[in-house]
């Protein structure tokens, strides 16, 4: 039970971000700001790995590798985890045409961050999950 | 202007300083790189790497700047490694520590300065990460535990050195 309660009562924020040095940027910079532990993925496939075993209660995930990101939400909202299927999400991306600004939008994504952006609007963003 | 006091244990700590085996050694991209991410994310002319070493302090990364090193005696970084928390002065000429300093006064024209201080492992503060701008600032609670996090970073990479060189 008490294993239950503290499964429940954890936020952790899933961050798919390729480059090992802004995400551990990103990471130390939650801790230290007391927010829900970050637990970064440099690719989706590890990401798989995360939402299976980890209490993830939101997402920020890279559109580098766009088709897989993509489809890793749209497991994310049929409910294939065992985390909550209408989770907050928020998107990373260099550039966003219109039919994938839509895709998105039907995935219920919350924010796009354009590359190159700043850790501080992550930590942003990370609150904005939390709070949602 | 205020000198810099001399840390406690100052003989241990130059030890420490030494024993990284990377004063005067050329630029690294590791250490580049964060400096030059320090400058991106903050909108900072100048970001350094410093290393306070006896009488002088040796940047081993920087951007902004064509000095390698500064005196220490007029080093806001002096200042900075005799305390645990960043040192933030958000303007130099309102500051009695540093208002006349060459620095501020002259080249490069400090008005703000930030700079986290490099603790190894065993305490010795051997230097800092450091933001400088030539126009008054303020960072907020975001922007310093962003600032932390690069400095963190940094020791990681200095240790990481130092791990290497250890047979």
């Amino acid at each position: 039970m008490m294993q239950t309660a503290t499964h429940l009562a954890r936020q952790d924020i899933l961050l798919i971000e390729p480059s090992s040095m802004t995400g551990g940027i990103i990471v130390s910079t939650a801790r230290q700001l007391a927010l829900p532990q970050v637990r970064q993925v440099n690719s989706v496939r590890s990401a798989h790995a995360q939402l299976e075993t980890r209490p993830i209660t939101g997402m920020i995930v890279s559109l580098d590798e766009q088709a897989e990101a993509v489809e890793l939400l749209r497991r994310l909202r049929a409910a294939d985890f065992p985390v909550p299927a209408d989770m907050p999400v928020a998107i990373t991306t260099a550039q966003v045409d219109a039919g994938t600004a839509e895709q998105l939008k039907a995935l219920r994504v919350r924010r796009i961050l354009l590359k190159p952006f700043k850790v501080r609007n992550v930590i942003t963003t990370i609150e904005m999950l939390v709070a949602a | 202007m205020q000198e810099p006091a001399t840390p406690d244990h100052e003989e241990e700590r130059l030890r420490a300083l030494r024993e990284l085996l990377i004063l005067d050694t050329p630029p690294e991209e590791r250490f580049d790189r964060i400096v030059a991410f320090a400058a991106q994310e903050f909108d900072m002319p100048m970001a350094f790497v410093t290393l306070v070493d006896a009488e002088r302090q040796w940047f081993k990364a920087r951007i902004g700047s064509d000095a390698v090193e500064t005196a220490r005696n007029v080093s806001f970084c002096a200042h900075a490694i005799l305390q645990e928390a960043p040192l933030v002065v958000q303007d130099a000429l309102e500051d009695e520590r540093f208002h006349d300093n060459p620095l501020v006064t002259g080249e490069p024209g400090i008005r703000f300065y930030a700079g986290a201080p490099l603790a190894l492992p065993g305490g010795q503060s051997v230097g800092t990460l450091c933001i400088i701008d030539r126009q008054p600032r303020t960072l907020d609670r975001v922007e310093l535990a962003i600032l932390q996090s690069l400095r963190d970073l940094a020791v990681e990479e200095l240790t990481r050195q130092n791990d290497e060189a250890t047979p």
